[in-house]
């Protein structure tokens, strides 16, 4: 939940919309790759794949503009709290 | 030694009781830096064995593999992808270690004054590797918690463990920093007593950080509204919300 959270928070700020909507998108991008699994209970490296593949993706379905430069921002701040995926 | 015995009996409890829970947590998880944490706990448990039963080499070649894998374990946890002093850091934690174990081997090889002198150097050296574990982790876990402090995205006892990480790596500085002053055997002073006071804090310290319990939990999230409301979302309204 704290990962979501934060993400998802990040996301709201760098995309202008709803906490809870990014949240939501953060969770499906994550389903899209690992279906039976929760942001929480991904590993570092495949939470980073995710928000490099899925994640860009949705950006550009829903028209997102530079969501090559999304993807990267909420990875370099995924990179920033990276403990979060064991201490939380 | 043999009154510390007992002491040290209930700190490897605590060490295995913590690995164990750990050990639990990694099979759910699967997460390979847990699994160090699991080996950092279960060597440190096997560290105070040999300690109590007055093995001091094996005491200290434990005490130096078990601080190596604590740095890997920060590394992996806290510095993916970052910029990390991890191979400074274990080269320097070898190459102490590899000194710790030489001024042990001369005390014990040596006559009455030099005794003195490489017990000295073996205290030095070993201090310096505890004092170099607390210190990087004390500021892995301060960095990490500063990033998101002010954030209520993240649960309040979450932060908390980051405070207990803090709050046991200073203990495990002093700890390190205080080697320099223990009497040679025999005999107790003021800095083994201090030692043991922060090696008692330290694992409370450790034992609660990673085994919190719920009601710990409960009470440190008094007053935080946790309401994550994206999961009742349908795909089609997380979509729309998005555009």
């Amino acid at each position: 939940m704290n990962v979501t959270n934060l993400l998802g928070e990040f996301l709201a700020k760098l995309t202008e919309r709803k906490p809870m909507v990014c949240r939501g998108m953060i969770r499906l991008a994550v389903l899209d790759k690992h279906p039976a699994k929760t942001p929480e209970q991904l590993r570092y490296t495949e939470l980073k794949d995710v928000f490099n593949t899925t994640l860009k993706t949705r950006l550009e379905n829903v028209s997102i503009s530079n969501p090559e430069q999304i993807s990267q921002e909420i990875i370099s701040h995924l990179v920033k709290n990276q403990s979060l995926l064991t201490m939380a | 030694m043999y009154q510390a015995a007992f002491l040290f009996i209930i700190f490897l409890v605590f060490r295995v009781i913590t690995g164990a829970f750990l050990f639990k947590t990694w099979r759910e998880t699967k997460k390979t830096n847990l699994l160090l944490l699991v080996i950092f706990f279960f060597m440190n448990a096997l560290t105070l064995f040999f300690l109590v039963f007055g093995n001091l080499m094996l005491y200290d070649v434990n005490t130096i593999i078990t601080m190596v894998i604590g740095l890997i374990f920060i590394d992996r946890t806290f510095y993916q992808d970052r910029k990390s002093p991890f191979t400074l850091l274990l080269v320097l934690t070898i190459v102490l270690g590899s000194l710790t174990i030489i001024s042990f081997t001369m005390f014990e090889l040596s006559i009455i004054l030099e005794k003195n002198v490489a017990f000295l150097l073996h205290n030095i050296f070993v201090g310096a590797d505890f004092a170099i574990f607390g210190l990087w982790s004390f500021i892995a876990a301060s960095g990490s918690l500063k990033a998101f402090s002010s954030s209520d995205a993240v649960e309040p006892w979450v932060k908390g463990r980051y405070r207990l990480v803090k709050f046991y790596s200073i203990c495990i500085i002093l700890v390190g920093s205080l080697t320099l002053f223990t009497p040679v055997e025999g005999t107790v002073n003021w800095a083994l007593l201090v030692i043991l006071v922060a090696n008692i804090l330290r694992i409370s310290g450790e034992t609660l950080a990673w085994i919190m319990p719920n009601f710990l939990k409960k009470y440190l999230n008094r007053g935080y509204a946790a309401v994550d409301l994206s999961e009742e979302l349908t795909e089609e309204e997380i979509m729309e919300g998005m555009r």
